[in-house]
């Protein structure tokens, strides 16, 4: 899978060529469709301002994406291009607000669970053309374009970058304790290694993040529940943490949290996982890549003991993706914001992003998905690592998206209702039934209002 | 001289009783402040550790490098400062008057509309957040200094007012009478008399106005934006906000977010003592 | 005692509040122009200020309002009129009645303490002669910390592994093992309420240190002659005078801190298994987080009329914007 498309092994040079020849070019957007201009040096309504909201808040990033923009506005000349770095939490609180003043931006990342919503709520114009420029679906992992973001015929979004979660370990603690783990553990397995790890009161087996700020806790049941062959909620809107699968995958957890994780673990946060893996704090914890990444930069020491494996597998595999996208919210340029999105995939701006922290994103382009990308040092040195990520990324679904994209998954992970449960049975002393069943109830009155608008 | 509480002549045991109560309580103050710019120049691999001690094991710059040269930390700065200064400005004039006007005028209405000024606190922040910047963008000032600015000073006026109002009732009226008598007008009593005798409240509000506007978040993110023009907590919050939280460039960051601020307290500080007393002779 | 009684600020002197003589007036138009100026001069000092706010926050509580009585949602294009639904949504949630005591408490332990504290260190550096100037600095860090970092590093003071909290308490022997101050029901609301406190309480000291300049000398001085003890002093001279400074303040701050959401949210959201969900928290997850703005305007004038009886009571027990009576 490495190295290759389907197989055939692939060149820098049939990267541009497969790809974007034309992007990297600067005359892709003349050949967008709906582009009233043939003018290529300045397209669209000849140039104009574009606004582009991006998450991505390490300085790396931020002055990767300021050089694409100021690659943009060389190749449109007349344009200028506003960058806002919206974190992921506070995504939230500006997005509506900029819904609500009709000043959204041209050009946003979003993560698929959310992008639903804002589709439904008519705030964003389809990807369709930038996919076709880029071309189609082919031109990306397979079958993950539609797996995240065709939603009622329409694609809503384009992946930017990929990653699944894995469980990294500490070698070093690991062997420590005896145990060790096989690329596909099993739940029994994970358990055992995690209740061996742990060593308290400073050093924990598998410390869990069930803070109601992120929804680690939620993606957590949901990667279980989806390895026990089970969903959170089915198609039609129907809660299901009534279910044998949830309710197992819930014991589990508890198990885990009872045993191999330790006091603060109803306050973590899922950014927290850095310094907790650093720490030594944990032995065990569920990653994007993006800690091992970080560690690689600021703490070498740590990453060269940090491997991963699979999330513990029963009947499946528990994969997650994270598929951060690009959208294209109802600004005020559409067309400029159609060849920005297309330009973000250009040689020059794609590969080279992935690389300004590597092993925190993984490609989501096929052609990138080649020596091009996994040649890099760092990535090269975990390339096991890498591996689980693209096999994750093939066979996997983003949170709640069984069935491709869903309009109930946002507002599931968003209610909390699953950290809520977590944490009564951690530390409120609820049983594992009837905090299963509150939440079910919570969980099914926010599905309730989703369907009732949905109608 | 001085009008302070019990000043000179009172005994030991009240000021051994003043310095046990200190002590602690300047401990409990600053320890965070001071825990935190001692993380701050821990060497990366310390801070990081299981057991990172209390003392860092040398000092290391490094996370102040990043942040001053990884981030336009300066323009921040700038950002906050210029806007923190605007709405500190306009914010304290309007509280003064309006303190004053509440303080001393006899005209009906009163009691209503120095309670209706907290109307602006009846809803938490974030539910101010959609319409406000809806408003703010419908007036073109969304994206700028003025925009921001407008919605800071709004949101410290109630506060200011109030305490405005009690520095002025707490004068004593006859002195101001005096400036009639001489033939001032009442905006002559005001700006003469009232307003300087009143500096402690002014250099209290200032301050107050200052650091909610320096410190705001929510407004400053969603209003003035998270580009160019962010301010710094806007800034450091992207230390936080990020998949992965980054401890040691934040902690540098705080530590420098807060110094400016304790250094503009020292400029203003003696005005919080020196006010009455020195006007009170004078009048 | 009565003497003491006597030298309370100078209340009857206050009472007469027309000057005893005019101030300027003139003949002509433009005279009598300044003469109605000057006789409205406090009504028209006041109207700048108050008009600037009212015109800014009319329209995002109209909004507010108006929604509450909407299943507004920004996931969903179509907005229909659901008069109470919300309000009855809200009222039968236990959650609600839940999240009001956990409010009430977080709001009065914390106004409470900033308050108590903050008179303490007022009324202490009044009587140190040394190091003043550090004093007061060290005393207003906390008010100087950026709000948005503020629960992060208590967060990180107060981890139960790495934390700085739990290995100086252990080094002393308080506490046997580490504990998660944040993450117990039983420790976690007490823990924020601390570092609400920890923050709100210099500005307490400020706000106090600038009234008790205000209290003429000669109150205390009278006072001393009578040979009054300090604990005397305070009760007799100090508080009298500072009872509207006081009043505002608690009123003040108390709508804050009920209001508070970042702090709360930040260090806890809400948890463990919601031991610290206050109104503004509870608001935030039934109403924001899946956009629902209709719902969450509802919760906040449910909040609303909550607060409004809690400071109604203020205003009647601490009258801070009205004269002193005798």
């Amino acid at each position: 899978m490495i190295g290759s498309v389907n197989g055939a092994p692939l060149s820098r040079r049939t990267f541009v060529r497969g790809v974007l020849g034309a992007a990297a070019a600067g005359t892709v957007g003349a050949a967008l469709s709906g582009c009233g201009s043939d003018d290529g040096a300045s397209s669209g309504d000849g140039g104009g301002k574009l606004v582009f909201w991006h998450n991505y808040t390490q300085e790396a990033r931020v002055d990767f994406m300021r050089q694409v923009a100021d690659r943009f506005e060389q190749s449109h000349p007349g344009t200028t291009v506003e960058i806002e770095v919206v974190p992921f939490p506070q995504f939230p609180t500006k997005w509506p607000a900029a819904q609500a003043a009709g000043s959204l931006p041209d050009v946003t990342t979003v993560l698929p669970e959310q992008a639903v919503s804002m589709w439904h709520a008519g705030a964003l114009n389809p990807m369709g053309p930038v996919l076709d420029e880029l071309g189609g679906g082919s031109a990306f992992i397979p079958g993950l374009v539609d797996k995240i973001g065709l939603y009622e015929g329409e694609h809503i979004l384009l992946p930017h970058y990929v990653h699944n979660r894995l469980l990294a370990h500490r070698k070093d603690l690991l062997s420590a304790a005896g145990a060790s783990l096989p690329e596909r553990p099993t739940w029994d397995q994970v358990l055992t290694a995690a209740q061996a790890a742990t060593r308290e009161p400073d050093q924990f087996g598998w410390m869990l993040k069930l803070s109601a700020a992120d929804t680690g806790g939620g993606y957590l049941l949901y990667m279980l529940t989806h390895s026990a062959g089970g969903r959170l909620f089915d198609g039609d809107g129907k809660a299901m943490l009534d279910t044998a699968e949830v309710k197992r995958a819930t014991e589990f957890l508890v198990e885990i949290g009872r045993t191999a994780s330790g006091p603060g673990q109803v306050n973590y946060n899922i950014n927290d996982n850095f310094s907790l893996i650093n720490a030594g704090t944990t032995v065990l914890a569920e990653v994007s890549g993006a800690e091992i990444g970080t560690a690689a930069i600021e703490a070498p020491d740590i990453a060269a003991q940090l491997a991963t494996t699979f999330m513990p597998t029963d009947v499946n595999p528990g994969h997650l993706i994270g598929a951060i996208s690009v959208a294209l919210p109802k600004g005020r340029n559409p067309t400029l914001a159609q060849e920005f999105a297309a330009f973000l995939y250009a040689e020059e701006n794609y590969v080279p992003f992935l690389h300004t922290i590597p092993l925190f994103m993984f490609p989501s382009l096929a052609a990138a998905n080649g020596p091009a990308f996994f040649d890099h040092p760092t990535i090269a040195q975990y390339q096991a690592t890498a591996q689980q990520t693209m096999t994750g990324v093939e066979e996997g679904f983003a949170p709640g998206f069984e069935d491709g994209p869903s309009p109930y998954a946002g507002p599931v992970f968003a209610s909390h209702a699953i950290e809520q449960a977590l944490q009564s049975i951690l530390v409120g002393g609820a049983s594992v039934d009837g905090a299963l069943s509150a939440a079910n109830q919570t969980l099914q009155s926010t599905l309730d209002s989703v369907s009732s608008r949905l109608g | 001289m001085a009008t302070t509480l019990i000043s000179g002549g009172r005994s030991r045991t009240t000021r051994i009783g003043a310095a046990v109560v200190l002590v602690p309580l300047v401990a409990f103050a600053v320890f965070p402040l001071v825990w935190m710019a001692l993380s701050s120049v821990k060497p990366p691999e310390q801070l990081y550790s299981g057991d990172p001690g209390w003392l860092p094991d040398g000092i290391d710059w490094g996370f102040y490098r990043r942040v001053l040269d990884g981030t336009p930390f300066a323009e921040f700065m700038v950002n906050s400062l210029v806007v923190g200064l605007a709405s500190t400005a306009i914010v304290v004039v309007l509280a003064a008057m309006a303190g004053y006007g509440l303080a001393r005028g006899r005209f009906r209405g009163r009691a209503v509309i120095s309670r209706s000024v907290l109307v602006a606190y009846v809803f938490p922040t974030i539910l101010f957040v959609m319409p406000l910047f809806i408003l703010v963008s419908d007036l073109g000032l969304a994206g700028g200094y003025p925009g921001i600015v407008l919605v800071h000073v709004v949101f410290n006026f109630p506060f200011c007012v109030w305490l405005m109002m009690q520095y002025f009732r707490t004068l004593p009226v006859e002195i101001e009478e005096a400036g009639r008598v001489d033939g001032l007008s009442h905006a002559g009593v005001f700006v003469r008399i009232a307003a300087p005798l009143a500096a402690p409240g002014l250099a209290t509000t200032a301050i107050f106005g200052f650091l909610n506007s320096w410190n705001e978040f929510l407004l400053s993110f969603v209003i003035l934006g998270s580009g160019e023009r962010r301010t710094l907590p806007v800034g450091i919050y992207n230390f936080l906000g990020s998949e992965v939280a980054d401890w040691g460039p934040l902690m540098a960051a705080t530590t420098l977010a807060v110094l400016p601020t304790l250094a503009l307290f020292l400029l203003v500080q003696r005005r919080i003592t020196g006010g009455l007393t020195g006007g009170a002779v004078k009048g | 005692m009565s003497r003491l009684a006597s030298a309370e600020p100078a209340a009857d002197r206050r009472r007469s509040p027309q000057p005893p003589v005019r101030g300027p007036s003139g003949r002509g138009p433009l005279g009598r122009l300044a003469g109605w100026a000057d006789r409205r001069t406090h009504a028209l000092l006041v109207l700048p200020g108050v008009a600037l706010l009212l015109a800014v926050v009319a329209y995002p509580i109209g909004f507010n309002l108006w929604n509450s009585f909407t299943n507004r949602n920004l996931s969903f294009p179509v907005t229909d009129w659901v008069g109470l639904a919300n309000y009855r949504w809200v009222l039968e949630d236990p959650a609600f009645y839940s999240a009001i005591g956990k409010t009430l408490v977080w709001t009065f332990a914390s106004v409470a303490g900033q308050l108590l504290l903050g008179f303490a260190g007022a009324v202490a550096l009044q009587n140190v002669r040394r190091a003043q100037t550090p004093l007061r600095l060290g005393l207003i860090v906390p008010w100087a910390f950026p709000s948005i970092v503020l629960a992060f590093s208590w967060r990180f003071m107060l981890d139960p592994i790495v934390g700085v909290l739990n290995d100086a308490l252990l080094a002393v022997g308080v506490i046997d093992e580490p504990l998660a101050w944040f993450g117990n029901e039983s420790t976690a609301m007490p823990a924020i309420v601390v570092m609400n406190i920890w923050f709100g309480f210099p500005f307490m000291m400020v706000a106090l240190l600038a009234g008790l300049q205000t209290i003429p000398a000669e109150h205390y001085e009278s006072a001393r002659v009578d040979g009054a003890s300090f604990w005397q002093e305070l009760r007799h001279i100090v508080l009298p005078a500072l009872r509207a400074l006081i009043g505002a303040l608690v009123v003040l701050r108390t709508i804050w801190v009920f209001n508070n959401f970042d702090f709360v949210y930040l260090a806890t959201a809400g948890g463990p298994a919601g031991a610290t969900e206050t109104l503004a928290v509870y608001a935030f997850r039934v109403g924001w987080t899946n956009f629902e703005i209709g719902r969450m305007a509802a919760v906040s004038v449910a909040m609303l009329a909550v607060l409004v009886v809690i400071v109604a009571v203020y205003l009647r027990v601490l009258r801070p914007d009205r004269d002193e009576e005798a």
